[in-house]
């Protein structure tokens, strides 16, 4: 028998088909995304993920996490072929406290944890906070938002939908721990949009 | 006419081209194999391995054939390959008292349980050039007296006296605890004992030998006594959860050093000697030795001391160390500054104007008063 | 521009492995959500040495794709030794097409010079930066200089400027001139001349920079707010040039100054070598090449080599 013969056994969906060329352009599309926050990023996503892991998470999980990184995941997402599929294709080790948790994959936005139970970073190493990838409806349609801060020339418009009601307010919050917070990648079926603390949100309804 | 400093890639071309011909040097002399180096040159060799953070003998061979001797270009090109090598994991800790002794020496004790044995040293040779060198010589086969370690006990001298409660106990090994790795996380000051160690096992052997020779010399003793120092083969083996067993990977020589340091202690804890430690790929007696006094002047604030003198001094200590960084960053000052200096030039340049001026003035209101 | 290669078998593409490039990234990324700090990132032995970009070249492989057009320039110079031998270290592990105009390059990474082209949306500008700590020759001790910005306290800089005013009456930094980003960290923007420093403010270009040395990554967002430090009594002032570019007439940019003779001839030319050959190529002629040919019209742009042995 050898080795590998004991994972044989649980059937793992695959993940990038290139990982190389696949990482780098879903990197440069997270990159942009955070650069300039509030402006949509086509992503392909991992089709072939196990539900409910949407797409488009799936690929940005493979993108980041390996064994240095913890994940989180919400209720919904943490079930068996998720957990054997993401210990297959990034080896990160899976986290139940959500503050040790550098990566943090949110299936239902509606329903998430306060911004607070996720790594805040500190003042000194702000930089190893929580990076919160939260599944979401789409953009263009749903909440509006006027976005400004670096990143941005003046202002910028969004919408989302599927994004929890209080998502201006905890913004909000998470802003005023600056240079502390989290950094928030939305992930919609075909794209990404960044929200890094940095950015002052206002609701316009 | 103006001649711009450019030309960038046939400048490159032809320096390429003149490196590799001065490196062959004279084509009447036989070329000198990486094996010749590996074997001949072994102490070449284990100084690279340390500080190009590799162990294998044959490509750090290769490195000082491809360097021209310069041991930094050597550890510089392991370096760099070290990097683009797949990562497995940790071996278990090698156990160094289970060692296969070629030499062990201890200052410390006359005599000890598996007694002295002076081993392939330069110590009492007298240094004196031997001319027989320069051409073909035979050496007679010498007996390796190979001891199979299980047969001769050999205790650490640091153990003798730990038996005694006479010296600090190891701090106990954590099991699970992750060993730090500074090429996988960037250091940061103060880092643990494990990261100081490795990046002093890392480090340039010169600036450890002049750090542990200066604690020596008053700034920052530590008393130190060799305890002892041990060179010989080891085992290396490695955990695969699949398996559940341990895989032996091979035999790797290494030197370690335990030096004894004084005591430490207090109202509440028994003085104690304390420790320094070093250990280093291969026949590496100098490195090990300074490594160990600069590991344990590196704990002069654990151990309730001040630090104050550069060996004790953690961020001077380990921020400097490492000599490929060094190396690169000290000759980094041939690349071209022309702008920046440019741009102190306009300054400098100003500021002579404006004292021109401030000095000129001053003159006509001196000749003013004189008039 | 040169179009794409194969990257050369055997190595990663653009050299370093996924796991090095994951790391790099998750740093970036943390650099662009946190403008101007420095981000510590666990940078690898390059076969570059220190000091000679490793940092800039660990950025630029972590970002670098098939479908980028790269440009590498030092000293404002594309065919300077140490920009020949960054841009064939990438045409040969990643293949990607590379240019000497910056309005072509979607990748520029540079020493010491931001090129005198205004950037445009959709370009990575990569600093190679050899000390990126801007208290570091103010306080050498990393463990101070960290709290320092964890509590934004920056009286210390504010007291060694002021003390050149006082001392010299300029502030004595015309390069790596501190800057500070948003209102919150102050950053060194690496050792470009303080000229350059108006650039970076509400740049539409994305600035990252990397020193490989001290391991940090930190960044500017496109449209960040970048001001040079300075007093109300003392405001800024970028380097001016009395003379324009003998090769183009330009008096715009930054200018080198070659000595020509040993009786102190001097004449001034072009550090961006780019924005010389650009102007030549339109008909623009400086006071040197006009005199060497009175007749002349526009001048053609050199060939770079890409492929070094």
């Amino acid at each position: 028998m050898s080795p590998a013969s004991a994972f044989a056994a649980v059937e793992i969906a695959p993940g990038f088909r290139d990982p190389v060329l696949e990482s780098q352009a879903t990197f440069r599309a997270v990159l942009d995304a955070l650069a300039e926050p509030g402006r949509e990023r086509d992503v392909f996503g991992i089709d072939a993920a196990p539900a409910p892991l949407p797409p488009v998470m799936a690929a940005v999980i493979a993108m980041l996490a390996d064994f240095e990184t913890p994940v989180w995941r919400d209720d919904g997402l943490a079930r068996a072929e998720i957990d054997a599929w993401l210990a297959f294709h990034t080896g990160a080790p899976l986290v139940a406290d959500p503050a040790a948790a550098a990566f943090a994959l949110v299936g239902d936005a509606t329903r998430m944890p306060s911004f607070a139970a996720f790594g805040q970073g500190t003042d000194v190493d702000p930089s190893t906070s929580t990076t919160l990838i939260l599944a979401v409806d789409g953009f263009g349609a749903g909440r509006r938002f006027r976005l400004a801060g670096p990143g941005i020339a003046a202002s910028r418009d969004f919408a989302v939908g599927g994004a929890p009601a209080d998502l201006a307010r905890r913004l909000g919050e998470n802003r005023a721990l600056c240079p502390r917070g989290v950094d928030l990648i939305l992930a919609g079926p075909t794209s990404v949009v960044g929200l890094p603390r940095t950015t002052r949100i206002e609701e316009i309804g | 006419m103006y001649v711009s400093v450019k030309g960038g890639e046939r400048a490159i071309r032809a320096a390429h081209r003149l490196l590799a011909h001065r490196r062959r040097g004279d084509r009447a002399v036989p070329e000198v194999a990486a094996d010749q180096i590996r074997e001949q040159l072994s102490l070449a060799v284990d100084r690279v391995m340390n500080e190009g953070s590799l162990h294998d003998r044959d490509l750090a061979a290769l490195a000082i054939k491809q360097a021209r001797g310069d041991l930094i270009e050597a550890a510089f090109l392991v370096r760099a390959y070290r990097t683009t090598l797949p990562r497995f994991g940790a071996s278990r800790p090698i156990d160094t008292g289970a060692m296969a002794v070629e030499r062990r020496v201890s200052a410390t004790f006359k005599d000890l349980p598996g007694g002295q044995i002076l081993g392939p040293t330069f110590d009492y040779t007298h240094r004196l050039l031997d001319f027989a060198l320069e051409g073909e010589s035979e050496v007679p086969v010498a007996e390796v007296a190979a001891v199979p370690p299980a047969e001769t006990a050999m205790p650490r001298v640091t153990d003798l006296l730990g038996d005694e409660g006479l010296i600090e106990a190891e701090p106990p090994a954590c099991d699970g605890a992750e060993v730090g790795d500074l090429t996988r996380a960037p250091l940061r000051v103060p880092a643990a004992r494990d990261l100081r160690l490795q990046q002093l096992a890392r480090g340039d052997e010169g600036f450890l030998l002049a750090l542990g020779y200066s604690s020596q010399r008053g700034f920052g003793s530590t008393h130190p006594f060799a305890g002892e120092i041990r060179i010989g083969e080891v085992a290396v083996e490695f955990d695969v959860p699949e398996l559940g067993f341990a895989v032996p990977l091979g035999l790797i020589a290494v030197s370690e050093c335990q030096m004894v340091n004084q005591f430490a202690g207090s109202s509440v804890v028994p003085p104690t000697f304390t420790r320094g430690y070093g250990l280093a790929f291969g026949q590496s007696e100098r490195k090990v030795m300074a490594m160990a006094l600069v590991d344990r002047a590196l704990r002069t604030e654990e151990l309730g001391g001040e630090a104050v003198h550069p060996a004790q001094d953690q961020e001077f200590v380990l921020a400097h160390a490492d000599n490929v960084q060094a190396t690169g960053f000290v000759e980094h000052l041939k690349l071209p500054h022309y702008v920046d200096f440019q741009a102190e030039l306009a300054l400098v340049r100003a500021m002579r104007r404006e004292h021109a001026a401030r000095a000129e003035t001053a003159a006509d209101a001196f000749e003013e008063a004189a008039e | 521009m040169t179009a794409p290669i194969a990257p050369t078998q055997g190595y990663a593409f653009a050299y370093l492995d996924e796991q090095t490039k994951r790391m790099i990234r998750r740093a970036i990324l943390k650099a662009v959500a946190i403008p101007g700090h420095q981000v510590p990132f666990a940078s690898r032995d390059m076969p570059m040495p220190y000091g000679w970009g490793t940092g800039g070249i660990q950025v630029t492989a972590a970002i670098l794709g098939p479908s980028d057009v790269l440009k590498v320039i030092d000293q404002g110079a594309d065919d300077t030794t140490n920009a020949v031998s960054i841009r064939a270290f990438f045409r040969k592990t990643a293949g990607v097409a590379t240019t000497t105009r910056t309005a072509e390059a979607t990748v520029i990474q540079t020493r010491h010079r931001i090129p005198e082209t205004p950037l445009r949306a959709g370009q990575t500008l990569v600093y190679q930066v050899p000390i990126p700590e801007p208290l570091r020759f103010l306080e050498p001790r990393e463990t101070e200089t960290r709290v320092m910005h964890a509590l934004a306290d920056y009286g210390l800089m504010h007291v060694k400027l002021y003390e050149d005013i006082a001392e010299h009456g300029h502030i004595a930094k015309t390069y790596a001139y501190p800057v500070r980003v948003e209102g919150r960290y102050v950053m060194d923007p690496s050792p470009i001349p303080k000229f350059d420093n108006p650039k970076m403010h509400m740049s539409p270009a994305l600035q990252l920079f990397g020193a490989g040395r001290e391991k940090r990554i930190y960044a500017l967002p496109p449209f960040t707010k970048v001001e040079s430090l300075d007093f109300d009594d003392h405001p800024f002032e970028p380097t001016r040039f009395d003379a324009p570019c003998a090769l183009c007439g330009a008096t715009d940019g930054y200018l080198d100054e070659v000595v020509t003779d040993d009786r102190g001839g001097r004449m001034f030319v072009c550090s961006d070598t780019d924005h010389c050959e650009t102007r030549r190529e339109a008909g623009h002629r400086g006071a040197l090449l006009a005199a060497e040919d009175p007749a002349g019209g526009a001048t053609a742009r050199p060939e770079i080599a890409e492929d070094l042995p």
